[in-house]
């Protein structure tokens, strides 16, 4: 077993700050969409808690901006590469066949390339569309009045509903998909637990070898 | 020499050297030595007929009118003067505290007959009410607690540098809610000259009708950067029908007479209200915001109110209301876009459950360039459309028989567009417009989004179009839905969210179990393909994961 180091102290403290809010907002988000679900045992407590909590999304993505693009995170872990195209079908194969083969993973994360192309466009798309629609939806619905002109521009509160209820279902796929591919590493909690300590524990080549001989 | 000499001769010989020095009419007048007189005057500015001591027995009376020749003027005007009062009776120049003050003479009034006596002396000077004022205004003075600041476009929130009543409501939320240990100051101001007293005081109508008196009212918000706001007076004063309109109000076309009510010179009570109002009175009597509240009908009606309940747009009714309940914005705070809903909705709409609520549309003004809602349309501009005394009756079987439809009112719309050149368009409320007495219920249940924002809101049921008459409004019955065929565009302030949410009737329609008549198609979804589509996708997500997830733990054994 080798130790990587991949995630740094603040990018692990963002990463759980950022999953109680997307949580909290998801949960008040069905409340608020479906009445009728109960999920909050006071529907004003949900309106309130979405709209602050609400606030706090749009604070803790103008932080990951600040921070994964000012220094240079980005370019280096989100950028697509035009090696990556090369690898992406790979990629599919082994989460659609191979891992069921037991066959090695393409990509191992390293400090340097911390996601392989799947990872790329999903995190990509999330934090760079998705996040951001949800998080000016929500900011111009946090006072209609006061955002009216844009509101208008934007062909009325319906579009407006829209366009974040639609990103919100998106919120919902991702975090399933993330949520379930987290324990695809060498172990069920291996990426889990990466995200907690900052270390992965990858298994060494001749363990992956061994197993696979063994096989 | 000689020059010098006959210089001083002229000099000491001058009645300029002959002026006596107030200390040395001290010397026998003693006790007025420690008082300031007049100013920095000396004892001869006055009386000027002293040229030498000691002077003549009888003196000339000093003549306050040589130097304040403009006040004397004015008192001249005054009661006190018809009275044969002079300038000492009030001022003793002599004295050390020069001025006399109102009750220094009229200790004892009583003001019997003065409604709300003791508010009125409390607030108001004398020259207020007796006085002929040059300039009145009530000011309002915001201290914010140290350090905060308050923008001007939070307080006046449709920016037209007016402060009304529902802005000032709302401020007084925000002040609560946002500005713990803040200061409010209110001073009614009357420039008016004490010298002017006139005979007769002012009438209630000067203030509280007529607004010849304080008819202005500023509030200045002092914070770091400090700036005032004109505010509208009605908050602290408030407004009295006339007499003279009493024959137009409700009760007096009902041929209501004032000693009918008026049965004694004490407030009216409930006695006298439900000998016509029986059956209200029986509704309101038991419920709890008659045993905890309001208890009397005067608490929150106004007799002699020109408008009828049904005249009252949703921020007139509220307006009722927040006499008491002033922090209903603070305690909607839940409620998203909490202004914004007050804009349509009164408080009844949610807290009276017995009352029908009815949309109301009615045709609205906004201003040229600014688009600003400048209000309700007046009987005086259908006129200026349809020429002098216009038969509203006449108008709607024009488009409609007794019933309006959508498209009737989109056409109405259009020539009133067309003939008036302005920017004209159909504004909703979503009032009572049945009453029903029984306030008590705070109604939890009704926090839920959807009970109002559906297509299946009571109020579809219940649609009205409000023209303004010339004497009432005329409600006229809507046929059909106005909203689900002009969502954006026509009635464009008034949007609904969450039509679009999706029901099991819904999915049971698309996929063809719909009953006779249902629609089924993909297109007849309307926006709730949102929410159809993102269920769909979850639990085809959700299945595809878990066979992935099952497969993995089937190889790996």
């Amino acid at each position: 077993m080798k130790k990587v180091y991949l995630h740094t102290l603040s990018i692990r403290i963002w990463h759980w700050i950022n999953a109680l809010i997307v949580l909290l907002l998801l949960v008040t988000g069905m409340q608020l969409r479906m009445p009728e679900l109960e999920l909050i045992p006071k529907f004003s407590m949900a309106v309130l808690i979405h709209k602050y909590v609400g606030f706090a999304m749009a604070a803790s993505f103008l932080y990951w901006v600040v921070y994964v693009i000012a220094n240079g995170c980005f370019r280096r872990y989100y950028l697509l590469r035009p090696a990556d195209a090369r690898v992406m079908g790979k990629q599919t194969l082994f989460y659609c066949y191979g891992i069921f083969k037991g066959k090695e993973n393409p990509f191992t994360p390293t400090a340097e390339r911390k996601f392989n192309p799947l990872q790329k466009i999903a995190y990509s798309s999330v934090m760079l569309t998705f996040t951001p629609v949800i998080v000016v939806t929500g900011i111009l619905f946090s006072d209609i009045f006061f955002f009216r002109r844009a509101i208008d521009l934007m062909y009325g509160v319906r579009v407006l509903d829209a366009l974040h209820v639609i990103a919100g279902y998106i919120f919902l796929l991702y975090l399933a998909v993330h949520i379930y591919m987290s324990t695809l590493g060498h172990n069920a909690f291996a990426h889990i637990k990466a995200m907690i300590v900052g270390y992965e524990e990858e298994p060494d080549e001749a363990h992956f070898k061994g197993k696979t001989a063994h096989k | 020499m000689m020059l010098i000499l006959l210089f001083l001769f002229v000099l000491l010989g001058s009645p300029l050297h002959a002026a006596v020095y107030s200390e040395d009419c001290f010397n026998c007048h003693e006790a007025f030595k420690k008082k300031p007189i007049h100013g920095d005057l000396s004892c001869t500015s006055c009386h000027s007929d002293i040229k030498s001591i000691p002077h003549d027995e009888k003196l000339i009376r000093a003549a306050c009118a040589n130097c304040h020749k403009r006040t004397t003027k004015r008192y001249e005007t005054s009661v006190h003067h018809a009275q044969g009062l002079e300038c000492k009776n009030c001022h003793d120049v002599h004295a050390e505290k020069e001025k006399k003050g109102c009750t220094s003479c009229h200790s004892d009034v009583a003001h019997k007959t003065l409604p709300s006596r003791d508010k009125h002396l409390a607030t108001l000077k004398c020259v207020a009410c007796h006085g002929d004022l040059d300039r009145s205004r009530v000011e309002v003075t915001v201290t914010l607690p140290k350090g905060a600041t308050l923008e001007r476009n939070a307080i006046d929130r449709d920016g037209n540098g007016f402060v009304d009543p529902t802005e000032w409501h709302a401020l007084e939320a925000l002040l609560d809610q946002r500005f713990k240990g803040f200061k409010l100051e209110r001073q009614y101001w009357a420039g008016g000259n004490a010298h002017e007293i006139v005979s007769k005081p002012a009438t209630c109508s000067e203030c509280h009708e007529k607004r010849s008196r304080f008819a202005t009212a500023v509030v200045r918000i002092a914070d770091t950067t400090s700036y005032s706001l004109q505010l509208s007076p009605w908050v602290f004063i408030p407004e009295f029908p006339p007499l003279t309109l009493f024959n137009k109000t409700v009760h007096g076309q009902e041929g209501v007479r004032c000693v009918d009510c008026h049965i004694s010179q004490k407030k009216i009570e409930d006695t006298v209200c439900h000998q016509c109002h029986q059956e209200v009175y029986q509704t309101y009597r038991g419920s709890v915001h008659a045993k905890k509240g309001a208890t009397s009908c005067t608490d929150c009606h106004n007799p002699h109110l020109i408008k009828a309940y049904k005249e009252l747009g949703a921020k007139e009714r509220i307006a009722v209301c927040s006499r008491c309940h002033k922090d209903y914005i603070t305690r909607h705070e839940w409620l998203p876009n909490t202004s914004l809903h007050f804009d349509y909705l009164e408080c009844t709409t949610c807290h009276s459950p017995g009352s029908e609520k009815s949309m109301v549309f009615f045709f609205s003004k906004k201003a040229g360039k600014t688009g600003k809602k400048e209000g309700a349309l007046k009987y005086e501009d259908l006129e200026k459309h349809f020429g002098g005394n216009v038969n509203l009756k006449g108008l709607i079987d024009q488009y409609a028989k007794n019933m309006v439809k959508s498209d009737e009112i989109g056409r109405l719309l259009v020539d009133l567009k067309k003939s008036t050149g302005e920017n004209i368009f159909v504004d909703a409320e979503i009032i009572v417009t049945k009453v029903h007495h029984d306030y008590s219920v705070t109604r939890l249940k009704e926090k839920e989004c959807v009970t109002c924002h559906s297509a299946q809101a009571h109020f579809y049921n219940s649609m009205y179009l409000n023209l303004p008459g010339k004497e009432r409004h005329i409600y006229v019955p809507v046929k059909g839905t106005l909203l689900s065929s002009y969502p954006i565009g026509m009635a464009i302030d008034f949007y609904l969210l969450g039509e679009e949410k999706i029901t099991k009737k819904d999915i049971y329609a698309f996929f063809g179990k719909a009953a006779p008549g249902q629609p089924r198609d993909w297109k007849s979804l309307g926006f709730k393909w949102i929410d159809f589509s993102g269920v769909i996708l979850m639990i085809l997500v959700l299945l595809g994961l878990l066979a992935h997830g099952l497969l993995r733990i089937l190889v790996r054994r």
